[in-house]
């Protein structure tokens, strides 16, 4: 099984973006903002596991993989995939720790609550930043491009493929499940898939481009592909 | 052979471009190992090699970058390492001539050592020292440990090379966005493999030179030693069927110039380039005329602290730094829950211990893991695997055992402090050896043989000795720190002058830093605090530069911080008004809210709730209430509400952000708690009753809790549900509460559709109620189409939603 470990680097900045702000918060709040960022380094140790799967077979809008009945579905998705062999599968967590955390803040102080869950949306995200750069610098020494890492529930990849992803990867053994409603469970959890390409990919767009409605994302005000319609 | 080193003195190097865009174009297939494809393709990598030689390489690279025992395992031929390195050599040599120098390329081996990945720190030791001596067998000039992304594996790597065989070492990290995967910045990485003996450092790969240029800048403000650079050629793009990669020779040359200015000796290029690139940047290099190039003449040779390092931080200590504070209470002896927690491996009780002197200003901490009858070094080990993990102040190894120490230090991956070596030559000669092999620095106790001498005099010599044999050994005069020692005024008073004197010689007659284990000063005696401060106070003077202590003791902290003041030790006194609190620029003033003038407290009282400050807005009301006799009523009304309402324009207008208004949200929770206590109870009208929950299936109610409390404020009784709410508990609630309004929220489009479940109830059982609905994914036409009455995009939004909602009712 693999595992990513790495420790949590992040500082107040990249948890900006997620609390919606686009310049330097108050003392107060940045007081509030590296508090619950300590409180998140302390209180999680961040794991990711991947598997890498050949892929099987193509239809318009569905690609097949090999030893897993895990389906890549959707016509935006498969054409993200169109020029790859293969596709990593990762799943990353901050532990259910956190999720304690939240649950507790969430019934004694909106403000705080608000704060500790954007700081620890922006954990998982650069965990899995840092995640998807040490994956990608593989598939590189492979002779592969790596392609943009891409989600269920991304442009018309349904979130119902999460319990199959899971357990794809064996997410469990990181502590990984997912409710009825297809949530993360701990909450603070990706999934993504990366392509390992034939052709050079943008690993700059941001995969949900145009796909996911951007009103919804946590980094639409900062998002340099904002993608704007309403 | 030439010397390789001395040839760098006199002139830059370039080294050559990328290997795998080459041995692509030569026919590699995607996927397969370019090493093992080497073996049966000689005569390709003979060409490669040979065109960058044309193009003007004076450095090629071998075809080794993953010919390790791991990366090789994944191919089923970890047993071929020798046979690889030494072909790769061979292949080179044929090549690169007399005037070529070869580098032995050592790429990293996908695994960081423990506790992050499987293998230790000694395995990975193992994996390079195969890689590498098989490489200076192959007869390579250096080792080049390239692309790098952990400090701890390069560590292995760089440790390997310099006690296995006897080349030069150049070590080379990549970077992203300015810090290495695992998080280290370039400063701290110069510094830790410089103590470790690389003798250049540079860095390579990542996005293209324009990434590399603050890098190699940093790197230059942190060391002396030589600098390489291997930028990429950008990033790859498909362009009419091709790969191209976005910079081209001409910008690579372009990036040439800047790169020498820095101090960079070596030069070349990383993945896509060819030789193309090499030969522009060779044009370039040759072009550039050192001597006539001004900026570089300003680069002489720099002076430094002591400088201690943590896996991501560097410390310095010395006359031109601040006294350091360094955190003494980690330690069995002293401690009874920190020699339980070893006992028990309560890891996380050492670690919380390691926070809460950071946050009282510890900025090292001292590691003391003696306790007796157990494993040392099995301690120390564990102790700096969690330590460095969790926080990034460096550590002070406390322990003078030298096998316990060296486990220790293999462990760690910054700059460590040896606290502690003494006089005596047993001390001198096991441990010296390690702090040397290891890049850490010395605390030299001025003690021996014979005990602790008296006399200052004395002291100075001992303290003579440690430095001159540390000196012997290679390691640098400001990686020798010395603690002059204090024994407890309760046996003798007159002592304690002695240690200050003594601080006085060394500093004067050594010109070393000065550490002192502060609270021995104390031992036995009762308000410990007093005399620790005096006597910290009095070592400052004499010259200190660091105290081991105890952070607790809040007045540590301030004599640390006046002492840096009065010992001209804080220029303009920066330092002191940040301690003080009088440096924040952000810092609110406290106005004089004694005055009669009704505009400066309407003013006031705006800016505490804007600023969310609790306690001074509920010191205001009580000051208007009882002494000025203010109707509380009137109070909400001409004050609050239109404070509240401004907050809410700012927001709108993107002024002020979401945690900002909930943290001025919660001080007017507060004030209206404490101003309803003042009136009575039929005066506060109940705007309306709202039931709010996350439907069913959802389990996010940040956004839910927003609402709530801005809800709350502006006079509506809230029923909250909570979250995953089914749908009948909604109904039955808005019945038996006599509701006007429902709010429900959803995050996921996989819950959303319980709105609607929600909706037809409401419709079915035809409720004179309204529904409002919001959260992450929902959209207006979405509410629309769901039947709802009304939507908010965000809480602000909602209010005045439901303000029109009731309106509309009445």
């Amino acid at each position: 099984m693999n595992l990513f470990k790495i420790p949590l680097n992040l500082t107040y900045h990249e948890s900006l973006p997620f609390l919606g702000m686009n310049k330097e918060p108050s003392p107060q709040e940045k007081e509030l903002i590296e508090h619950y960022l300590i409180k998140i380094k302390q209180l999680t140790q961040p794991i990711g596991t991947w598997k890498t799967f050949a892929v099987k077979a193509r239809e318009s809008a569905r690609i097949h993989l090999a030893e897993t009945p895990l389906q890549i579905v959707g016509s935006s998705t498969s054409e993200h995939f169109q020029s790859c062999e293969q596709i990593t599968l990762l799943a990353a967590t901050l532990g259910a720790e956190i999720d304690q955390l939240l649950s507790r803040l969430s019934s004694e102080n909106p403000a705080h609550a608000l704060i500790a869950d954007a700081v620890a949306s922006s954990a998982i995200e650069f965990f899995t930043e840092q995640f998807d750069l040490y994956l990608s610098t593989q598939i590189r020494h492979k002779g592969f491009f790596p392609t943009a890492r891409f989600s269920p529930g991304y442009g018309n990849w349904p979130l119902n493929w999460q319990k199959e992803f899971l357990s794809s990867v064996k997410g469990e053994k990181i502590g990984l499940t997912t409710t009825d409603y297809f949530i993360l469970k701990p909450t603070k959890s990706i999934t993504a898939a990366i392509g390992w390409s034939k052709l050079p990919t943008k690993k700059t767009r941001k995969p949900c481009r145009e796909q996911q409605t951007c009103r919804s994302c946590r980094l639409a005000t900062s998002c340099p592909d904002r993608f704007v319609s309403n | 052979m030439r010397e390789f080193l001395s040839t760098l003195k006199e002139k830059v190097l370039l080294a050559d471009g990328a290997m795998g865009t080459m041995l692509t174009k030569e026919g590699l297939p995607a996927g397969e190992n370019p090493e093992l494809w080497m073996l049966n393709h000689p005569e390709k990598l003979k060409k490669i090699h040979n065109h960058y030689l044309k193009a003007g390489s004076k450095i090629l690279l071998t075809n080794t970058f993953g010919a390790n025992r791991l990366k090789l395992q994944e191919y089923q031929a970890s047993s071929r390492v020798k046979e690889i390195n030494l072909t790769a050599a061979r292949i080179v040599k044929e090549i690169a001539g007399e005037k070529t120098f070869i580098a032995g390329t050592v790429g990293p081996t996908g695994h960081f050592p423990a506790p992050l990945g499987e293998y230790t720190w000694a395995q990975l030791v193992d994996v390079f020292r195969e890689q590498i001596e098989a490489l200076q067998e192959g007869g390579v000039d250096f080792i080049l440990l390239e692309t790098f992304s952990d400090l701890g594996e390069a560590r292995a790597a760089l440790y390997a090379a310099k006690n296995y065989t006897t080349l030069p070492v150049a070590c080379s990290l990549t970077y992203t966005q300015g810090r290495t995967l695992t998080g280290t910045p370039p400063e701290t990485a110069a510094v830790v493999l410089e103590a470790m003996g690389a003798d250049i450092i540079g860095a390579n790969c990542s996005t293209g030179a324009r990434e590399l240029l603050p890098i190699i800048e940093a790197y230059s403000k942190a060391t002396n030693l030589p600098l390489l650079v291997e930028p990429n050629a950008g990033l790859p793009e498909l362009v009419e069927g091709k790969t191209v990669y976005r910079e081209t020779p001409k910008m690579m040359a372009e990036a040439v110039k800047p790169f020498l200015q820095l101090g960079v000796r070596i030069i070349g290029a990383c993945c896509g380039s060819t030789p193309a690139h090499i030969r522009a940047m060779n044009d370039e290099l040759q072009a550039w005329d050192s001597a006539k190039d001004n900026t570089l003449t300003a680069r002489s040779k720099k002076l430094f602290s002591t400088r201690l390092a943590s896996r991501t931080k560097v410390v310095s200590i010395g006359t031109n730094e601040l006294p350091r504070l360094i955190g003494e209470r980690i330690n069995p002896t002293a401690r009874k829950a920190i020699a339980e927690a070893f006992r028990n491996n309560k890891w996380d009780v050492i670690v919380k211990e390691g926070y809460e002197q950071w946050q009282k200003g510890a900025e090292l901490l001292d590691l003391n893991v003696g306790l007796p009858e157990s494993n040392e070094g099995d301690l120390l080990r564990e102790g700096i695997r969690q330590l460095q993990m969790s926080l990034d102040v460096p550590l002070v190894l406390d322990c003078t055992k030298p096998e316990a120490l060296e486990k220790g230090l293999q462990e760690y991956q910054g700059k460590a402090l040896i606290n502690s070596i003494n006089g005596e030559e047993k001390s001198l000669a096991a441990i010296l050896p390690l702090a040397k092999k290891y890049g850490a620095a010395v605390l030299g106790l001025t003690l021996d043989e014979n005990g602790i001498p008296t006399k200052a005099e004395e002291r100075l010599k001992i303290a003579e000795k440690i430095v001159s044999r540390a000196l012997e050994i290679g390691l640098a005069k400001e990686d020798i720190l010395i603690d002059c020692l204090v024994l407890t005024a309760a046996t003798d008073p007159t002592l304690a002058l002695e240690t200050i004197k003594a601080i006085q010689l060394v500093k004067q007659h050594l010109g070393v830093s000065c550490v002192l284990g502060l609270s021995n000063v104390s031992h036995g005696l009762p308000q410990r605090s007093w005399l620790n401060n005096t006597f910290l106070a009095l070592a400052l003077g004499a010259g200190l530069d660091a105290a081991i202590a105890n952070p607790l003791d809040p007045r540590i902290s301030e004599t640390l911080a006046a002492g840096a003041l009065l010992t001209g030790r804080d220029a303009g006194a920066k330092h002191y008004l940040q301690v003080t609190g009088k440096a924040d620029i952000f810092a609110t003033s406290t106005p004089d809210h004694t005055q009669n003038n009704s505009t400066d407290q309407t003013a006031t009282l705006y800016t505490y709730i804007l600023q969310g400050q609790k306690e001074p807005l509920i010191c205001l009301l009580q000051e208007l209430v009882s002494t000025k006799k203010m109707n509380p009523l009137s109070i909400i009304n001409e004050e609050i509400i239109p404070s509240l309402e401004k907050i809410g324009e700012l927001f709108d207008q993107g002024k002020i952000f979401l945690p900002q208004l909930l943290l001025s949200s919660e001080a007017v929770k507060a004030a209206f708690s404490y101003l309803r206590r003042q009136l009575p109870v039929s005066s506060l009208k109940n705007k309306g009753t709202i039931i709010l929950g996350t439907v069913k299936g959802d389990i996010h109610d940040i956004g839910k809790n927003i609402v709530k409390a801005l809800l709350e404020n502006h006079g509506y009784k809230i029923i909250d549900l909570g979250k995953n709410v089914p749908a009948e508990a909604f109904i039955n609630n808005a019945v038996k509460e006599k509701a006007q309004i429902i709010g429900l929220s959803a995050l996921m489009t996989t819950t959303m559709v319980e709105m609607e479940t929600v909706i037809k109830e409401v419709q079915k059982k035809k409720l004179a109620v309204k529904i409002l609905v919001g959260g992450a994914v929902v959209t207006e036409d979405y509410a629309r189409k769901i039947g709802a009455d009304g939507y908010g995009k965000d809480a602000v939004e909602a209010i005045k939603v439901i303000e029109k909602l009731l309106d509309q009712g009445e």
